[in-house]
């Protein structure tokens, strides 16, 4: 089974505006929580699709002002997000990596 | 208080009362190998290991500890493991487990053969020779006790229970969704991560407290309950892998809060 596979095509099917956020909750958290054994990905695939997922627990249609200073985002920031993040992935997983991690490295 | 060689263990809390060497060491493979005899990995593979006050994993049905800093198993961890698979099908050995009797006495299970418990026998034993339905209900009551106590020492150490803090609107959602998932009120769920004493800093969003529990499904992955860096708001709900955890600990996402 390729995991990594499936992750990316439910994530295209919400940046391409096939599904919705909600739609793409559905069918994406519990599959990843639930489907994906453990060290099926690598590390920069897992910390990637997770991040995805949870950032789906920072997500809500109407967050308020200060759900927003707490990090929450609207369906459309996620998307925005998630457009901006599977991008970069895509382009160089590793690199990716290193990136995110070099948030809290410093 | 007890005395467990590293550190003290208050047997009317049911825990120690600082954290155990093997969790401050995280980030130090060689030490935390020197104490466990586990890689890093290994080590953080289980969520059991990421509550550092907790006493024997909170099992002394089958662990026990002789020195404060590390387990062992007693009769071996691959018969604890078989133990604990037997134990699943034992009403009295589930309550014993779900409710940490350690202050209160050893418990001994079985036909003399099997004799597991706690080494903080201090009142007593509660024996069973064949599962006797009418223990049960004594560990019930106790169980009902100490939970009570293991509450207190949450709100003693953290000032606050997370049941008493508000709930931003949006988590409040996510707690809901947990709760229709998982069959338990948000104040359950919210209760038992009071009552977990670890908490970790989450460095890559805003330095928020995230607090893990295990799922009461037993599935796959850990409940997250987020509050914001002063801890006067929960502000996040949900799940996450075990395995996004581990590695967010190890490459310095998560750091252990000192309290």
């Amino acid at each position: 089974m390729d995991y990594k596979d499936a992750l990316t095509k439910k994530i295209y099917n919400l940046i391409s505006g096939k599904w919705g956020v909600p739609e793409f909750e559905k069918e994406y958290y519990r599959y990843f929580l639930e489907q994906v054994p453990e060290g099926s990905l690598t590390l920069p695939q897992s910390t990637f699709y997770g991040l995805v997922q949870e950032k789906l627990d920072w997500t809500a249609e109407s967050p308020n002002e200060q759900e927003k200073k707490d990090g929450w985002f609207n369906y459309p920031e996620y998307i925005e997000w998630l457009k901006i993040n599977a991008q970069l992935f895509q382009e160089n997983e590793e690199g990716w990596y290193k990136n995110h991690i070099r948030r809290f490295k410093n | 208080m007890n005395y467990a060689q590293a550190r003290y263990q208050n047997p009317s809390l049911g825990r120690f009362i600082s954290q155990d060497q093997a969790f401050l060491s995280v980030g130090d493979n060689n030490q935390i190998k020197q104490i466990t005899g586990h890689e890093l990995q290994q080590y953080l593979s289980d969520p059991q290991n990421l509550n550092s006050y907790s006493y024997v994993k909170n099992n002394p049905l089958i662990v026990i500890d002789r020195n404060g800093k590390w387990i062992a198993y007693l009769l071996g961890e691959k018969n604890a493991v078989a133990l604990g698979n037997w134990a699943n099908g034992n009403a009295v050995a589930q309550y014993a487990t779900a409710h940490p009797v350690i202050s209160v006495g050893a418990i001994t299970i079985g036909a003399g053969a099997i004799a597991v418990g706690g080494v903080y026998a201090a009142g007593g034993s509660i024996a069973c020779g064949n599962l006797c339905p009418a223990a049960a209900s004594i560990i019930d009551s106790i169980g009902n006790y100490f939970s009570s106590q293991t509450d207190k020492a949450a709100k003693a150490l953290n000032n606050t229970s997370f049941r008493d803090l508000q709930v931003v609107p949006s988590a409040h959602q996510k707690l809901d969704a947990l709760s229709q998932k998982f069959g338990f009120s948000a104040n359950d769920i919210l209760s038992q991560a009071s009552k977990s004493a670890q908490k970790f800093v989450d460095n890559a969003n805003n330095g928020n407290i995230n607090t893990w529990i295990p799922r009461p499904d037993g599935g796959q992955g850990l409940i997250r309950v987020t509050t914001n860096p002063e801890m006067n708001r929960i502000i996040s709900a949900g799940l996450n892998t075990i395995e996004n955890v581990k590695n967010g600990i190890v490459n310095g996402r998560f750091t252990p809060l000192k309290q």
